[in-house]
C-alpha cells in the first residue's frame, strides 16, 4: 500500500496488513500470501488468516536519498525485501541501523513504526518496518 | 480473595540518546553543573517515526509475549501519557488493534502528567479484582519535551512500559495499592502551549516529596510493612536525586533502588518513569521478594503499589528482551541538530 494518498478509509481497510501482519496462507501449496490474496495461484480459495513471523531476514536491499517528499526527513534511509515466511517477503524499512551493518542475510526483527503524517492536520499513518536484531 | 497481579510485562526504550553536554554547548550552559544537579548524563530521544503510540505497541508485545495469552483476551487497554500523537482520537484504539485485542475491549487514554501510566495499572488491577475482565493491559509512555534551553530539555526523554493484569500466571501479585492527591499547581502546560512550565522549586517539597512520600508511608502503615520487609524501591525519576533523596528519607538504602533507578543514562520519561523501573526491577527480581512502586504526577498525586513476586517470574521474564539490555544495547549518539530535527524543533517556513 502506498501512503502518498491516505485517506482514512483506505488506511483503515489495510490496518490487518500494516499493524499485524495478517497474511493469508494456502495449504495445499504451503504458501503464504502477503498483501492477503482471495485465491491462492493453485486455485484454492480456502485460504487461512495467519499472522506473519515478526521476525526475519534481509534479501536485498538499497539505500533511499531522494525520496517522496514525505519522507524527506529521514533521509538517507534503507529500504529492504524482507523474507519472514515461506513465500510471505515484505519491503520495509530498515530504521535504527547505521548502513554499513546491513547485509544481506541479516537477522531483523518487525517494529511498529509511524510510516507517515498526512501534512499538519492529517491522519497518522502507522505500519511497520525492521530493525536489526 | 483471589489474587490478582502482573501476568505480563515490557518495556521500550528508543536507541537514540543526546548528551547532556551536546544540549549545553548550544545554550551555553555548564553541563558539569547540569550533570551533578540532574544525576544524569544523558537521555533517550524517539525517531523521527516514534512516539507513543509506537512505544506503546512495542512494550506491549513484550508484555503479551511473557504473559503467553491471546491479546483478544485482552478487556481493556489503558494508555496514560501526557504525549498523545492526536489531540482528539484515542491513543489506545490504535495500539489495541496493533495488538489484536478489538474490539471486544473498553479502552481510553489517560492523562495525569507523569503519573498516567501508574492510573491505568490502578484501574485494570481494579477491573481484574472485580472480575469484569480477565486481562487489562496498562501502558505509561511518553515521548516528552522540555521547551529549548529550560533545563527540562536536559531529561525530557521517551519510553513505555506496559503491564498485563490477571488472575492465572502471576509473576507478581499486588498486594496492596495507595493513592495520594492534592490540588499543586507545580508543572502544567495550557492548550495550544508546545512546551510545559513548571514552577522551579516549588516542584520539590511541596510537590514531588509530599506526595511521594505520602503515599510510601501511607500504603506501608496500610500494609504494615517497614523498608525492612521490603526488598526493591522505585519512584518516580524527573532527575536523578528526586528519587535518591525521597528513597533515603523513606528508609531505603540505595542498593534497593538500583535496578529500578535508570534516570542517569535514560532521562524522565514521565508516565514511563517509575513503571519502566518496575520492569527493569522485575528483570532481576526473586521470588518471594516484595517491590514498592511510588508513581509521582505533577497536578500532583502518587500512586502506591507493593507487588510480591511469585516463582513464576523465572519462567517468564526472559521470554522478551529486558529493559537494561534496550537501555545498552548500540546506542546512536545524536548532535543538537538532528536531535532539533527528530524533535520536530526546527520550525520549517515554506
Amino acid at each position: 500500500m502506498s501512503f502518498e494518498s491516505v485517506t482514512p478509509a483506505r488506511y483503515a481497510r489495510f490496518m490487518p496488513q500494516r499493524y499485524r501482519l495478517e497474511a493469508n496462507y494456502c495449504a495445499k501449496c504451503d504458501l503464504h500470501h502477503f498483501p492477503p490474496r482471495q485465491i491462492c495461484k493453485c486455485g484454492n480459495k480456502e485460504l487461512e488468516t495467519r499472522t506473519l513471523p515478526d521476525e526475519g531476514e534481509v534479501l536485498t536491499y538499497t539505500i533511499i536519498h531522494t525520496p517522496g517528499s514525505q519522507f524527506s526527513d529521514e533521509r538517507p534511509f534503507a529500504i529492504g525485501i524482507i523474507e519472514l515466511a515461506t513465500g510471505a517477503r515484505i519491503t520495509a524499512q530498515i530504521a535504527d541501523t547505521p548502513f554499513d551493518e546491513i547485509e544481506i542475510g541479516m537477522r531483523v526483527k518487525i517494529e511498529f513504526r509511524r510510516i507517515q503524517t498526512v501534512g499538519e492536520a492529517g491522519v497518522l499513518a502507522y505500519g511497520y518496518k525492521v530493525v536489526s536484531m | 480473595m483471589t489474587d490478582v497481579g502482573i501476568v505480563g510485562y515490557g518495556a521500550s526504550i528508543p536507541r537514540r540518546r543526546i548528551k547532556v553536554e551536546e544540549i549545553a554547548k548550544v545554550w551555553g550552559a555548564d553541563a558539569e553543573s547540569y550533570k551533578k544537579g540532574l544525576m544524569l548524563t544523558e537521555k533517550s530521544v524517539p525517531g523521527i517515526d516514534q512516539d507513543t503510540v509506537t512505544l506503546s505497541v512495542e512494550a506491549s508485545k513484550r508484555a503479551i509475549k511473557r504473559a503467553g495469552i491471546d491479546p483478544v483476551k485482552i478487556g481493556a487497554v489503558y494508555i496514560g501519557s501526557e504525549s498523545h500523537p492526536y489531540a482528539v482520537k484515542p491513543s489506545g484504539t490504535i495500539v489495541a488493534e496493533a495488538i489484536g485485542a478489538v474490539p471486544e475491549c473498553h479502552c481510553a487514554d489517560f492523562e495525569f502528567a507523569c503519573k498516567a501510566g501508574s492510573e491505568g495499572m490502578f484501574v485494570v488491577y481494579s477491573e481484574v479484582m472485580a472480575g469484569t475482565i480477565e486481562y487489562g493491559l496498562a501502558i505509561g509512555a511518553d515521548t516528552s519535551q522540555g521547551a529549548p534551553g529550560d533545563a527540562l530539555e536536559y531529561s525530557a526523554s521517551a519510553g513505555a512500559a506496559a503491564f498485563i493484569f490477571g488472575t492465572k500466571d502471576i509473576c507478581a501479585v499486588c498486594t496492596h495499592t495507595y493513592s495520594f492527591m492534592t490540588d499543586t499547581p507545580d508543572f502544567w502546560r495550557r492548550e495550544h502551549q508546545h512546551y510545559p512550565q513548571h514552577a522551579g522549586r516549588y516542584t520539590g517539597e511541596p510537590a514531588y516529596f509530599k506526595h511521594t512520600l505520602g503515599a510510601a508511608r501511607g500504603i506501608m502503615k496500610l500494609s504494615g510493612y517497614t523498608p525492612d520487609d521490603i526488598d526493591w524501591y522505585i519512584g518516580h525519576q524527573p532527575n536523578g536525586k528526586f528519587p535518591l533523596r525521597a528513597g533515603k528519607m523513606l528508609g531505603f538504602p540505595k542498593e534497593k533502588l538500583d535496578p529500578g533507578w535508570l534516570v542517569p543514562k535514560l532521562g524522565n520519561t514521565y508516565s514511563g518513569a517509575s513503571p519502566i523501573g518496575l520492569t527493569s526491577t522485575l528483570d532481576i527480581a526473586q521470588p518471594g521478594q516484595r517491590i514498592l512502586m511510588v508513581s509521582y504526577g505533577s497536578g500532583s498525586g502518587s500512586d502506591a503499589f507493593i507487588f510480591e513476586v511469585t516463582d513464576h517470574i523465572n519462567e517468564i521474564r526472559d521470554l522478551a528482551e529486558h529493559t537494561l539490555h534496550q537501555l545498552e544495547y548500540k546506542p546512536i549518539y545524536l548532535d543538537y541538530g538532528n536531535y532539533a530535527k527528530y524533535r520536530r524543533k526546527i520550525l520549517k517556513n515554506t
